[in-house]
C-alpha cells in the first residue's frame, strides 16, 4: 500500500490551497482518459477505461430470468431493478499489493453497492420513457437479468468514477439478441432466438448516470483525485449525475464531515462538471462505435 | 462560485473502438523458424559483437542452443534451445548466460544513492522501503546525530528513535554493506543525506535512473531534483529547501535533543515555484512513459521543450502532446548522439 509522510500532507494540502496540483491540474480538471468498448467478444457489452494509471475493464452478461407467480405482485409494483442488473466488483492484486487474498473485499463491496445504488432506478418502467422496459422479455413473467462484472486492473484514484464511465460505456456497447416468446399448448413459453448476429437490441443510456468524486482536501475539494490526494482527504462526496443533470445518488465518505455549505457547493461543481463528462462521452461514443 | 469559473473545457476523452484499433501483425509459423534460425546462425559466427554491445531479448526469443552456455536468471531451456524468460538485455558471465530484466525490483549495491521510506522502527533500527524485493536496514548507528555530533549512541538515543524518523518518513541515503544473508544496510551519514520534507514523491522503474556522479540535481528551474537509484524520486523547491534546512541546522545547533518542527511560513511555497515542480514532475512522467532515461539533461530536454511549445504543466500528460515530444525527443537525442560521435 502506498503510504505517505505527514510532510507531503502539508505539500499537498498548500497545492490544492494554491489551486495548483502536484501534477499541474487545478481544482476541478480532470485527467486525460482513454475509453476502448467492445473488447470482450464473449461477453454482451463491454468497455474499458483507463484515467491515467487507474484501469477498469467492465463486462456485461446477459441471462434470462424467470419471475417467480409469488414474487411476481411485489417485483412488478416496486420494479425491482436491483435484482435485474448484477453488478459485483473485484480489484486484482495487480492494482495494489493491498488487494492481495481477502484484502480487497470491503472495498469491492462497497465499490459494488455503490454501482447498484447509482444504477438502482435505470431501466424502471416509470423511468424507461414511454415504451415497456426493454429488460422484459414477456411482461412480468420474462426479463433479461444483465450481470455486470467489474475488474480493477490499476489504481491511481477515483476508482468510483473510472468504474461508472465503464459501466455506462459497456451498457451502451451491450447488444441483447432479439428474443421471441412462443406460447405453447400448454401455457409454457419457449423462446426463439434470432441467429441473425445484426438483429440485436441495444439499451438506451440517456438516463444512465455517472458519478463525480469530490474530494476535500484541507478546506478546499478537488475533483479527479489520484491515489497520494486520496491518501490526504479528509472527507469525499460521491454524486451520481445524469446527462438531464439530475442527481441520482449521493454518497459521503472518509472520517471528517461537511458543512451544509460546502456540501451545496459540490453537488453544483458536480453537476457541471458531470454534465461535461457525459456529453463528450456521449458525442465521442456516437462518432466512434457503431 | 470560484471553482465554477476556471475552464472546465479540457476533458479529453480518447475513444478507441475495436474497429480502429491496430492489427497486431502476426508473422506465419514458417517465418518464425526462419527468423529462429537466424538468430543462431548470428549467435555463432557475431558472438563477440552481440556480448559487446548489450542486446536487448524479448521473452520466448531464442538465446542458443543448449550446451553451448550455462543457464542464469531470466533463461529457460526448451527441447535443445536456450530460451530467455524476460524482457532485458543479455548478460553473459563466462559461458553463464542470464538475461538481466527492463521492468523489475531494485536491487541494491554499495554506494548507491538511494531514497527511501521508513516502514517499521524495531530496536537500533529502521525498516526502509525501498522498492527492492525485501526492506532493506537503517541502523541507528549509521544516522547522523543531529548537530552533527560525534559519539556513541546511548540507550537514550534508543527510546526517542522517534525523534529522528518516523513510520513512512522519506530519507535520502546510501547503500552501505550488503550482508551475508541477502539483507542491505543503509545509511546516512553525510550532511547532504537525511530526511526528506515539503516535496513531491513519485515512484519510476528504476532501470531508467542511470547510475552516475551526481544524484541529486538542482535544475536551473529552481527544483532539486533527487534521483534515487531505486527509482525513487525525489522533487521540491530549491528556495524552500534552502531556508528549511537552514532552520533545521540552527535549531539542531540550538537544542539538539528535541524534535524538530518546521514553521508554517517555512513551508510555503509560491504559486510559480509549484507550477515549475509539477512542470519537472511532468516531464519525468513522460520521459517514463516514453521508457528514456530520466536525468538531469533529459528532465531539462523536456521541460524547455514544453515551455516552447507554450504547454502548461498539466499539458504534458496530453497523450497528444506526449506523442509529439516524445518523437521530437527521439530525433533531437540521435543528434545529440551524432555530435559526440
Amino acid at each position: 500500500m502506498q503510504k505517505i509522510s505527514p510532510s507531503e500532507v502539508t505539500f499537498i494540502q498548500q497545492g490544492v490551497e494554491n489551486n495548483i496540483r502536484s501534477d499541474g491540474r487545478n481544482r476541478v480538471d480532470y485527467r486525460n482518459f482513454s475509453l476502448e468498448t467492445g473488447e470482450i467478444i464473449h461477453a454482451n457489452g463491454s468497455a474499458r477505461v483507463k484515467l491515467s494509471d487507474t484501469e477498469v475493464l467492465v463486462g456485461v452478461k446477459a441471462e434470462i430470468t424467470h419471475i417467480q407467480p409469488k414474487e411476481l405482485t411485489n417485483t412488478l409494483q416496486t420494479f425491482d431493478t436491483s435484482k435485474r442488473l448484477v453488478f459485483s466488483v473485484n480489484c486484482c492484486p495487480s492494482a495494489s499489493p493491498e488487494f492481495e487474498g481477502k484484502g480487497s473485499e470491503f472495498l469491492n463491496i462497497e465499490l459494488g453497492k455503490q454501482l447498484e445504488r447509482l444504477y438502482k432506478f435505470i431501466f424502471n418502467k416509470s423511468n424507461y420513457h414511454g415504451n415497456d422496459n426493454c429488460l422484459s422479455i414477456v411482461s412480468g413473467k420474462y426479463y433479461w437479468t444483465l450481470y455486470i462484472d467489474a475488474i480493477v486492473l490499476d489504481s491511481d484514484g477515483n476508482l468510483f468514477d473510472a468504474l461508472s464511465i465503464a459501466t455506462r460505456a459497456a451498457l451502451y456497447n451491450t447488444r441483447l439478441p432479439r428474443v421471441k416468446a412462443i406460447q405453447g399448448e400448454y401455457e409454457e413459453i419457449t423462446f426463439e432466438v434470432s441467429d441473425d448476429p445484426e438483429d440485436t437490441l441495444s439499451l438506451s443510456i440517456e438516463n444512465a448516470p455517472i458519478c463525480v468524486t469530490l474530494t476535500k482536501i484541507g478546506t478546499q475539494f478537488v475533483i479527479d483525485s489520484t491515489l497520494q490526494e486520496e491518501l490526504c482527504m479528509d472527507a469525499r462526496l460521491t454524486v451520481g449525475i445524469n446527462s438531464h443533470s439530475n442527481i441520482c445518488s449521493i454518497q459521503k465518505g472518509g472520517i471528517q464531515g461537511l458543512d451544509p455549505a460546502t456540501i451545496n457547493q459540490m453537488i453544483n461543481t458536480s453537476k457541471v462538471i458531470g454534465t461535461k463528462i457525459l456529453n463528450i462521452m456521449d458525442k465521442t461514443l456516437k462518432e466512434n462505435c457503431i | 462560485m470560484e471553482s465554477n469559473d476556471n475552464n472546465l473545457t479540457n476533458i479529453n476523452i480518447e475513444i478507441f473502438s475495436p474497429q480502429k484499433r491496430m492489427k497486431l501483425k502476426h508473422y506465419q509459423q514458417q517465418h518464425t523458424q526462419v527468423k529462429a534460425e537466424d538468430n543462431d546462425i548470428i549467435m555463432e559466427s557475431e558472438e563477440s559483437e552481440l556480448f559487446s554491445s548489450k542486446r536487448l531479448v524479448i521473452p520466448g526469443q531464442i538465446i542458443s542452443r543448449e550446451g553451448e552456455y550455462l543457464k542464469g536468471h531470466g533463461t529457460f531451456h526448451n527441447g535443445s534451445n536456450l530460451i530467455a524468460s524476460v524482457c532485458g538485455t543479455l548478460d553473459k558471465v563466462d559461458r553463464l548466460i542470464s538475461v538481466k530484466a527492463l521492468k523489475s525490483r531494485y536491487h541494491g549495491e554499495v554506494g548507491d544513492i538511494i531514497v527511501g521510506r521508513i516502514t517499521e522502527i524495531s530496536s537500533k533500527r529502521w525498516k526502509v522501503d525501498v522498492n527492492s524485493r525485501l526492506d532493506y536496514i537503517l541502523m541507528l548507528s549509521a544516522i547522523n546525530l543531529p548537530g552533527g555530533i560525534q559519539r556513541r549512541r546511548t540507550s537514550a538515543d534508543e527510546l526517542q528513535m522517534r525523534n529522528f524518523f518516523v513510520e513512512n518518513d522519506l530519507v535520502y541515503a546510501e547503500v552501505q554493506m550488503i550482508m551475508g544473508d541477502g539483507s542491505v544496510a543503509i545509511h546516512t551519514r553525510n550532511q547532504k543525506y537525511g530526511k526528506l520534507q515539503n516535496g513531491h514523491f513519485m515512484k519510476v522503474t528504476p532501470s531508467l535512473i542511470k547510475r552516475s556522479k551526481q544524484h541529486f540535481y538542482s535544475l536551473e528551474c529552481g527544483v532539486d531534483v533527487i534521483l534515487g537509484l531505486n527509482g525513487y524520486i525525489w522533487i521540491a523547491d530549491t528556495e524552500q529547501q534552502k531556508n528549511q534546512s537552514a532552520f533545521i541546522q540552527k535549531h539542531e545547533k540550538e537544542n539538539f535533543d528535541q524534535a524538530c518542527i518546521i514553521p508554517d511560513d517555512i513551508k510555503q511555497i509560491s504559486k510559480d515555484s509549484r507550477d515549475r515542480i509539477s512542470r519537472v514532475k511532468n516531464s519525468i512522467a513522460l520521459l517514463e512513459k516514453g521508457f528514456l532515461l530520466i536525468h538531469s539533461k533529459s528532465i531539462m530536454q523536456v521541460y524547455h521543450l514544453s515551455n516552447k511549445m507554450k504547454l502548461g504543466a498539466k499539458d504534458l500528460l496530453h497523450p497528444q502532446y506526449i506523442k509529439q515530444i516524445l518523437t521530437l525527443l527521439s530525433t533531437e537525442y540521435n543528434d545529440d548522439i551524432k555530435d559526440e560521435e
